[in-house]
């Protein structure tokens, strides 16, 4: 095991992925000679060469698109949209023919191409570079969707996306660049796509979250630790995500509170706790409720950050909340 | 005389930590404004720590593989200008 | 670029295929046979057939909404096509996405696309496989003039000048964006002039005369295959029909119809073959060969199965192979 930070986990990732299979191609602004717009494909270029690691120009549509082409023509290639505010500029290549290529074809073509963005949610890079658009990708059918909130699940889930045979976009968190983590040396150890991984097993209430806002679910939890017995998931994967180990979760503590970073209106936790709703309707001791952003724009200035992401006293208010108004 | 304090700089948005590759200088070295004292490895690059002033070189606090962070202070310099060689 | 009686006549018979196709899926659309929306390419033959018979199968192609042509010039199977615009599971994209969604990847069809300027990236990237696998293939996308005016197209022209990639950007100016004229839609009326700013070859050329676009395309495909980058080609036609089936074409004169019906590529070829001496039984067996062709495949299109309730999930995420 190694101790890395999140950013030489991708690094490491995308090294060892090249090295394996010389189809795996890596295009994006600033992946070549500078390394990366934060260092996450730093030395791709002198190992592999300019024809594996290409710089292009800011044109995320069609460099997106050129990856999907390039996809269904032999390679594998690794597009970085730099922010995943970005990806909107994107959105055609995205949702109209990466996600769909499979299926139109009637299986004659696949696309197994990664899209790797990056969430500056929490840097205090306000409202064009912070947006937690997950829902936005997850709500389209074909698209995969992941979200490492930790060096082993950014680099364990970018090897599963590079070796899947669908396209799948990467969100990975600035947040967390500089986190630290022990990684498997193993390069063939991957995690899986559609896992949760439980990070606190609890009995008295469900915390469902991912991205940037498990570690503040984390510290929530911990808090509470002479109080309240909570089980953390960390949903990983977005689309499709892992009903079984939330579903199963929920009847046995009968309590869900979903945690993200993205407003709540029309977010990802509307279709957990939804799904929580339809499924587990007699196991619920309590509303299912939701810790997320105000429905605003991502402010710049850190207190107004501060207030807009759900802290650690505000998600563990809500799991108060949940295990004291509820049925005993 | 003044002693000014040679501050590790915020080198862009996700520096959160550096590491001190090591001084390029040592104590009782006279150097100029912006000379490089020192090297620090960021998530993207290695770049020089330049001199706050002219001066001497009078502590130097971190060695080489330590680490440190946007605001900390590594050295100091005598500002003035700079004594003749002996 | 010469052309024997023989190869003149396979021009001739992608061609024809091509019109009988389109005006056989307009009767059936029109008898109300096919669901959803189509969109014919009726008057733009040359264009495919010229561009495709200087590819091989392993090119790449994408093309538009208006892709039937270059489908078929490019090796697409009739019935595959129709089926598909039945809805039949038999079809290309097992009878689930329609007459703007044929690929088939034993012919190099990356896809038609219903988004205007969708596929030029695609086969951008298509182009940059080839460069990156050491591959002789080239890629051509397809377009309209409609697609000049989206970000896409400026894009794929400066990264493909930039890589010297191979691909071979056809633009199809048949001088109306769906309903709306070239001179209210584009700052230029010749859409090759944008070759110059990215330093790539540029022509325009009678995208009604199949010989003529042939020269342009095998020189642009050459020049692709050899490395030496891409190239703007601009055909000059005319679409016959609507923007769609259904199109009243209050926008067009009866003047412009008619000059334009004297130019049909197919008429325009016929009197070519005359002049290259191939006897015009040759050329009447052709026709009725592709009538039966396209007659009997609309047929067995018509009593294929229905795509089935239970496909509605098939395809739409691969997993890891």
């Amino acid at each position: 095991m190694a101790r890395l930070k999140y950013w030489q986990a991708i690094n490491q990732a995308l090294r060892e992925e090249m090295a394996r299979d010389e189809a795996v191609c890596v295009l994006g602004e600033d992946v070549g000679a500078p390394g990366g717009p934060f260092g996450a494909t730093k030395g791709l270029l002198d190992e592999f060469g300019a024809a594996r690691v290409r710089d292009t120009p800011i044109s995320e549509a069609t460099i997106v698109g050129a990856a999907l082409g390039a996809s269904m023509t032999g390679l594998r290639p690794v597009v970085e949209v730099m922010f995943l505010d970005f990806m909107t500029v994107a959105m055609d290549q995205v949702v109209n023919q990466a996600a769909k290529v499979g299926y139109m074809s009637g299986g004659h073509y696949r696309a197994p191409m990664v899209v790797r963005t990056i969430c500056a949610s929490g840097r205090n890079t306000g409202p064009q570079h912070a947006q937690n658009l997950e829902a936005w990708l997850a709500h389209v059918p074909g698209l995969t969707v992941v979200w490492g909130s930790n060096p082993a699940d950014a680099r364990g889930l970018l090897k599963s996306a590079i070796r899947d045979d669908g396209p799948v976009v990467v969100i990975e968190s600035l947040a967390e660049w500089s986190r630290r983590g022990e990684v498997a040396d193993d390069p063939d150890a991957l995690v899986p796509i559609g896992v949760a991984a439980v990070r606190r097993p609890g009995t008295d209430v469900t915390v469902v979250t991912w991205g940037g806002a498990v570690h503040r679910v984390d510290a929530a939890a911990a808090a509470l630790a002479d109080e309240v017995d909570v089980e953390v998931i960390d949903l990983r994967t977005i689309s499709p995500w892992d009903r079984a180990t939330v579903l199963e979760s929920v009847r046995r503590t009968g309590r869900l509170v979903v945690v993200h970073d993205a407003v709540a209106a029309f977010g990802a936790g509307a279709e957990i706790a939804a799904t929580v709703a339809e499924h587990c309707f007699g196991d619920l001791r309590a509303p299912v409720t939701r810790v997320a952003a105000p429905f605003a724009p991502s402010p710049f200035p850190p207190q107004l950050e501060a207030a807009y992401l759900p802290q650690p006293g505000t998600i563990a208010d809500a799991i108060r909340a949940s295990v004291l108004q509820g049925v005993r | 005389m003044t002693e000014i304090d040679v501050v590790v700089p915020r080198w862009g948005l996700t520096m959160d930590d550096a590491t001190f590759v090591g001084w390029l200088v040592q104590v009782g070295d006279t150097v100029g404004e912006g000379e490089a004292l020192a090297e620090v490895e960021t998530d993207k690059t290695t770049a020089d720590l330049p001199s706050p002033a002219a001066g001497v070189v009078t502590a130097t606090l971190v060695a080489a593989g330590d680490e440190v962070v946007p605001g900390q202070v590594v050295g100091r310099i005598a500002a003035g200008p700079a004594a003749p060689a002996t | 670029m010469t052309v024997s009686a023989d190869q003149a006549l396979d021009l001739y018979r992608v061609m024809a295929t091509i019109r009988v196709f389109e005006t056989t899926a307009g009767s059936l659309f029109a008898a109300g046979e096919l669901p959803g929306f189509i969109h014919l390419s009726s008057g733009q033959e040359a264009v495919a057939a010229g561009v495709c018979s200087v590819l091989r199968r392993d090119d790449a192609l994408t093309t538009t909404h208006r892709g039937h042509g270059h489908c078929i010039a490019k090796g697409g199977k009739v019935f595959g096509m129709l089926a598909e615009l039945y809805g039949r599971a038999a079809g290309y994209g097992k009878g689930r996405s329609g007459s703007m969604h044929i690929a088939d990847s034993s012919a190099g069809i990356l896809g038609a696309n219903a988004i205007v300027g969708g596929g030029l990236p695609m086969a951008l990237g298509a182009a940059w496989s080839a460069q990156v696998r050491g591959e002789d293939r080239v890629a051509v996308a397809f377009f309209g003039d409609g697609a000049v005016a989206e970000g896409v197209f400026h894009e794929t022209l400066n990264l493909a000048a930039l890589w010297r990639l191979p691909l071979v950007l056809v633009c199809e100016n048949n001088r109306v964006a769906e309903m709306t004229p070239s001179s209210v839609h584009l700052a230029t009326t010749r859409v090759a002039d944008f070759a110059g700013p990215y330093a790539i070859p540029g022509a325009t050329v009678d995208g009604n005369d199949v010989l003529v676009v042939r020269d342009a395309a095998a020189t642009a495909v050459a020049r692709a295959r050899a490395g030496e980058g891409p190239t703007l080609l601009e055909c000059e036609t005319h679409r016959i029909r609507g923007h769609f089936e259904g199109d009243p074409l209050r926008y067009r004169s009866a003047e412009e119809t008619a000059a334009w019906a004297a130019r049909d590529p197919l008429v325009l070829f016929r009197a070519r073959l005359a002049e290259l001496g191939v006897p015009s039984a040759r050329v009447e067996a052709v026709d009725t060969e592709v009538a039966a062709e396209v007659r009997d495949a609309a047929a067995a299109a018509a009593a294929a199965a229905p795509a089935p309730v239970s496909s509605l999930l098939d395809d739409v995420r691969p997993g890891v192979s």
